[in-house]
């Protein structure tokens, strides 16, 4: 194997079930998400001089992800989905249909707007610091942390069925 | 510091608490209900983030560099991609004893559904580790450098401490387990991660890496950086 393709395969292999769900939670659609990640993937592999650092392969395919997803939504002019009817198209495809906890939480975080739930996704599931979550979407630490704050807030009312509080 | 202030700070990070909120909690019940709700929250965003993957294949090589090739194509080489990791992952499972094995395959069963975990390079205060560890009647004696990431996991029935290192070779995986016996040390490879289960004063402690880390050393360090709460 090529040193060029061993070094792609070395560093996108671990990290494509996280490039799956970041898309999935970024489209809301699990097959726009795979192309999503196809797309991303292809970009990769023909832009790899581009990442000079190694270690920062996953914000790299992060960034390139969230753009061929704007692009896909702009090519395809992709339609406003109804939450209530992605949440339960969704649920028996990803094999999750008997967790209903977890279907509702699902539904929750659906219906969250794209300002917080991107952020939220970084965070919760990326493991991205505020920072590092600032960096990528352009904003400021503290607008990120108002919206995490916002998204978490609304979050706890639906899914803990606690009183809504205001920040 | 104020309710709200506290409150920001445990709805926007409430996986970084800094000394200042964790002093507040102490002293205010009601904020430090808000904080074990939000905990509790993570938690199940977590679980329901994690979404199964589909096997998407990488690009077949350097003959998709100038011009994307047929979707098809692509596909046929991801599928054949795929039936080869197939039958890899076959014969690993039907090397490795199961049944020797079954609290090992737990773990790694776990770490799935954390996958974040290994991603948290930012190292954690000593105050914010304190309460997952507390919670499972764990503390550290001197403290244990490098921790990145800390939560309090439903294990087979109870909430255990899963940690993260971070060490010069990559991220090791810790996980407490006062409440699994085992007869002796283990070594295990499963599910592409190398890992270690060590008895422990209590139960037993499991270590894990991804990677070429000395979880054997890591192992060593947890063990004599835990002690157990009455």
């Amino acid at each position: 194997m090529d040193p060029r393709r061993r070094r792609f395969e070395r560093l996108c292999e671990p990290l494509r079930a996280d490039l799956y769900r970041f898309a999935f939670w970024l489209a809301r659609d699990r097959s726009v998400a795979e192309d999503v990640v196809q797309e991303t993937l292809l970009r990769a592999w023909r832009s790899l001089e581009a990442l000079t650092d190694d270690n920062s392969a996953k914000p790299w395919l992060l960034t390139i992800a969230r753009r061929e997803h704007a692009r896909l939504h702009e090519r395809k002019r992709l339609v406003t989905v109804d939450v209530d009817a992605l949440s339960t198209a969704e649920d028996p495809a990803l094999g999750r249909s008997d967790d209903h906890e977890s279907g509702d939480v699902r539904a929750a975080i659906f219906a969250l707007p794209d300002e917080y739930r991107e952020p939220l996704v970084l965070q919760v599931l990326m493991g991205y610091s505020t920072d590092e979550i600032a960096a990528h979407l352009g904003l400021t630490n503290g607008a990120v942390l108002t919206r995490l704050c916002r998204a978490r807030q609304r979050l706890r009312t639906v899914v803990l069925g606690r009183a809504e509080e205001e920040t | 510091m104020k309710c709200s202030e506290a409150r920001f700070a445990l709805a926007a990070d409430p996986s970084n608490v800094d000394s200042t909120v964790a002093g507040h909690l102490e002293a205010c019940d009601p904020c430090a209900a808000y904080a074990r709700d939000m905990s509790m929250l993570d938690d199940r965003l977590r679980a329901a983030m994690s979404v199964p993957a589909p096997e998407i294949m990488l690009p077949a090589g350097p003959q998709v560099a100038p011009s994307a090739p047929p979707r098809r194509h692509v596909l046929r080489q991801f599928a054949l991609a795929a039936s080869v990791a197939g039958v890899a992952l076959l014969v690993g499972i039907l090397w490795i004893g199961v049944p020797r094995q079954s609290l090992a395959s737990a773990v790694v069963e776990h770490m799935a559904h954390e996958p974040y975990a290994w991603n948290r390079t930012q190292p954690m205060s000593v105050d914010s580790v304190a309460p997952v560890l507390g919670r499972s009647g764990v503390k550290l004696r001197d403290g244990m450098p490098g921790i990145s990431y800390a939560h309090s996991c439903w294990f087979r029935g109870r909430h255990v401490p899963h940690l993260v290192v971070q060490t010069p070779d990559g991220p090791v995986t810790i996980m407490v387990l006062p409440d699994e016996e085992i007869g002796g040390r283990e070594a295990f490879a499963e599910g592409g991660y190398r890992g270690m289960l060590v008895p422990a004063q209590r139960g037993s402690i499991a270590v894990l890496a991804r990677d070429a880390s000395d979880v054997d050393a890591v192992a060593g360090q947890a063990l004599a950086a835990i002690a157990y709460v009455d």
